[in-house]
């Protein structure tokens, strides 16, 4: 399996390519994005290509003749980039590396990074939507993974390859960059006075292992992938030994000004997943893709606020003056 | 007739809080309380539970019909005030489970409150989910304010979640009067929703399970036990 991973410069695309690298039935594993990538690669290809380079990343899969493709090229607004960029990004992108590895004529099977929040949370709409619900974004996010969706799925029908579409809940951690992670982090954390109402997340080690899982068995068609349980925006401001606050109505508006104002900016999906709350159905995973998330909701919740603590390395005496090694005295051991 | 009007063990385990009520406040100082993603709050149905105790006095025949595990349990409804929750708290009393009333409206204010002690929407994704999950879900045949001891037409949606899962239909007779104390419970024999050759449509269950609530409601109103 030869693997060209979208997006790999991102905490969950190199994740991915560290554990594909260590397997040795992979042949080989490239990927693309505009950041570089979080963690040391040792035998994947790293190739510093904006997304929405179609030349250059339609020389790359003729160049690599691509087996499998990893699209995790769907930026979500304001966790890496802007609302504006993060929808050039992920149209372009997915255009530009679906026809790319079209025209390389390789492929044999195709899994895309999805999201939850393409069922929207629209007046009566299920709390709890499984796969068989029909997708009806509300935020501009979620019509973005449905055009992302959709153009994977007419080009894994052309081609007559299975396309996985893998629906995670919202992917949250101590290192990962996310907008919701980032609210939460707040030291006032406002909350629907209105209805607290329950959302679910999802580790980034799960969704690696959901993923890998899709890459080596196949599944045509969407997956939730879910962390079990759920938890509220106060249960979750508690857990972290944050403020919760009640907000209503128009006050909203002040507090994602202040929010943005701090550096947690508040995009569209977050602030429905704030007043609505956003769950799904995530318990046919296991037997469509052999894995199921290992980490409940409360439990990602959690390690959101598990900073660990920074450990100072000795420096070893290599013969330096002592007013070269000055510094190191001030260093807590 | 099997009456339960003490609790059960299994009951007074279920609605034993876990550790007391210093451990409750703990538990939501610190965020560590459990919700499920319909946004029931098991610590607080457990508070609560006692109340419904003392308000209602329900009497449950035919406690061995619950399935143990996914069942929609179709009952009947007058007025629609105290059914789904003297339904609610008769079972939890016989068999320790907590049954979600199917049927709230999306709702601000009001549909999170009620989400937290168990009550979901009717809507047919939540309901097939609430099923993989094992959960028994209860649903209120049309109301009929006029009779109590006639049933009305059976809605469809919740119907045709349990066919697709092929969770058993259990028709339920509640009986009793808003403003007095006791209620009565008739638990019917579970219709099969997975049988041999085809399988029925929801308008088959829907008609079928009416018939077999008229039937129980025709028997509380004899005075008789057709279970």
């Amino acid at each position: 399996m030869r693997v060209l991973i979208t997006g790999m410069g991102g905490e969950l695309g190199t994740r991915i390519a560290n554990i594909l690298e260590r397997d040795s039935r992979v042949e080989a594993v490239f990927g693309v994005d505009v950041d570089p990538p979080r963690r040391r690669l040792h035998r994947a290809e790293f190739h510093w290509i904006d997304p929405r380079d179609a030349a250059g990343i339609a020389q790359l899969a003729r160049e690599l003749q691509p087996t499998a493709l990893v699209h995790l090229g769907v930026y979500e607004p304001f966790a890496r980039s802007s609302p504006r960029s993060a929808v050039e990004r992920t149209a372009k992108g997915s255009i530009a590396v679906l026809e790319a590895v079209a025209a390389a004529g390789s492929l044999d099977r195709i899994v895309v990074r999805s999201g939850i929040e393409i069922y929207g949370r629209r007046q009566g709409s299920p709390q709890c939507p499984d796969e068989g619900v029909v997708p009806d974004p509300t935020t501009p996010f979620g019509h973005v993974l449905r055009y992302t969706e959709r153009l994977a799925q007419e080009f894994g029908i052309s081609s007559a390859v299975p396309t996985t579409l893998l629906r995670f809940a919202p992917l949250v951690g101590p290192h990962f960059p996310s907008p919701l992670g980032r609210y939460l982090r707040l030291p006032v954390v406002p909350f629907s006075a209105m209805g607290d109402r329950p959302f679910s997340v999802l580790h980034q080690e799960d969704a690696a292992r959901a993923i890998v899982a899709a890459l080596r068995s196949p599944y045509d068609g969407p997956v939730n992938v879910v962390g079990e349980g759920a938890v509220t925006v106060s249960q979750a401001a508690r857990l972290g030994g944050r403020l919760p606050l009640a907000l209503a109505g128009p006050v909203w508006g002040t507090a994602h000004f202040v929010s943005e104002l701090v550096g947690a900016p508040v995009p569209e999906h977050i602030h429905e997943l704030l007043v609505r709350g956003r769950t799904a159905d995530g318990s046919r995973a296991g037997e469509r893709l052999g894995v199921a998330p290992r980490y409940s909701s409360r439990a990602v919740i959690e390690s959101l606020f598990d900073w660990a603590e920074v450990t100072y390395l000795q420096v070893p005496d290599r013969g330096l003056t002592s007013s070269d090694t000055d510094h190191t005295d001030e260093v807590p051991s | 007739m099997t009456t339960a009007p003490i609790p059960t063990d299994a009951a007074i385990e279920e609605a034993k809080v876990d550790g007391g009520f210093t451990a409750i406040l703990s538990r939501r100082l610190t965020g560590r309380h459990d919700i499920d993603p319909w946004g029931l709050d098991p610590d607080l149905r457990a508070l609560l539970h006692p109340l419904g105790v003392l308000r209602w006095r329900v009497d449950v025949d035919g406690a061995d019909h619950l399935p143990s595990g996914p069942a929609l349990l179709v009952h009947n409804q007058r007025f629609g005030l105290s059914e789904r929750f003297v339904l609610a708290s008769g079972v939890s009393r016989v068999v320790g489970r907590t049954t979600r009333p199917a049927g709230l409206a999306d709702r601000v204010l009001i549909g999170p409150s009620l989400n937290r002690v168990g009550l979901v929407s009717d809507d047919e994704a939540d309901l097939r989910a609430l099923f993989r999950r094992g959960e028994l879900v209860s649903v209120g045949l049309e109301r009929l304010a006029a009779n109590r001891f006639t049933a009305g037409r059976c809605p469809t949606p919740p119907l045709a979640a349990a066919l697709a899962i092929g969770v058993p239909v259990v028709p339920v007779a509640v009986v009793g009067r808003e403003l007095a104390r006791r209620w009565e419970i008739i638990v019917g024999a579970p219709i099969p929703t997975r049988q041999r050759g085809a399988r029925p449509t929801p308008i088959e269950v829907s008609i079928s399970v009416r018939r077999r609530v008229g039937q129980l409601l025709e028997a509380a109103r004899r005075g008789r036990s057709i279970v």
